[in-house]
């Protein structure tokens, strides 16, 4: 029993742990995206 | 990614091993349950932030009722969406060590049934705020939703003395009903869930924020540019 209560800690804690890492380059991608579009909206205007 | 933003994900980090380690090893196996007792340091916490999250959501609902900042139904949106993934762990892993202590894996126990009807309701509260195509008007309903919904959260924890079921009482008036290395070992559990939920919970929030941001430059990109069009056109 403890050996696959461990194991399934883990691999959850692991999987958290990974979506918040994706959830964050996520973050930055549209970070990025959105600069873009700004510097694009500041080049229309010139 | 920011540097303070690699710190906080390391830190979280340290902070499940730590929580793994006084989970499994650190923690004793208690006399008559013996090591399915581990399964309540998950269980206890995630039902913690579940309650903390829709709390969360029920006063961030009220605020943005008042202050008709967007921010603020962006903030409640999310954390009610947190609040039922964290419950629905809670279901799991109280299913799991009902099995193992009761012999089934649910009972219509007052505790389980109002956690099951908290989780329900705020299913309901997603799928509502989807259904309704207007932003002002989702935000405006589901907040009242929400506060409503919240109702639930102080019945299930009175549930246990209201009722007499058979679900068990860790945390009473008295304090913790266990030792100090598991009441540790649990604290630190609660710990390391919160610190997730607020990490989440601020992520989340941030691309939503983002998202809409770059929709409405879009959009005026987009208009720019044919009216750039319709100048040289002519």
């Amino acid at each position: 029993m403890l050996g696959y209560l461990f194991s399934a800690a883990a691999v959850v804690w692991i999987g958290t742990f990974v979506y918040v890492v994706i959830l964050l380059q996520r973050q930055r991608r549209l970070r990025l995206e959105l600069e873009d579009v700004k510097r694009m909206l500041d080049e229309i205007k010139e | 990614m920011k540097k303070w933003q690699w710190t906080l994900v390391a830190l979280l980090g340290i902070g499940m091993i730590i929580s793994q380690y006084m989970d499994f090893i650190a923690s004793p196996p208690e006399a008559q349950m013996g090591n399915v007792v581990r399964i309540m340091y998950f269980h206890v916490a995630s039902a913690v932030v579940a309650f903390t999250a829709f709390g969360v959501t029920a006063l961030l609902g009220l605020i943005y009722l008042v202050r008709k900042k967007w921010i603020w139904d962006q903030l409640a949106r999310v954390s009610a969406e947190i609040g039922v993934v964290y419950t629905t762990f809670v279901l799991i892993s109280g299913s799991i060590w009902g099995d193992a202590v009761w012999n089934t894996w649910w009972t219509w126990d007052p505790t389980l049934t109002t956690t099951l009807i908290l989780w329900f309701l705020y299913l309901a509260y997603i799928l509502l705020r989807a259904s309704i195509a207007d932003r002002e008007r989702a935000a405006k309903v589901a907040s009242v939703y929400g506060f409503i919904a919240a109702i639930d959260i102080p019945i299930i924890h009175q549930s246990v003395t209201w009722w007499r079921g058979i679900h068990p009482n860790v945390i009473t008036a008295q304090g913790f009903n266990m030792p100090p290395i598991m009441v540790f070992t649990l604290l630190f559990s609660f710990l390391v869930f919160l610190g997730l939920y607020s990490v989440i919970l601020w992520i989340s929030t941030m691309m939503a924020k983002d998202r809409d941001e770059l929709s409405d430059l879009r959009e005026l990109a987009r208009n720019a540019l044919a009216k750039y069009d319709e100048r040289v056109g002519s």
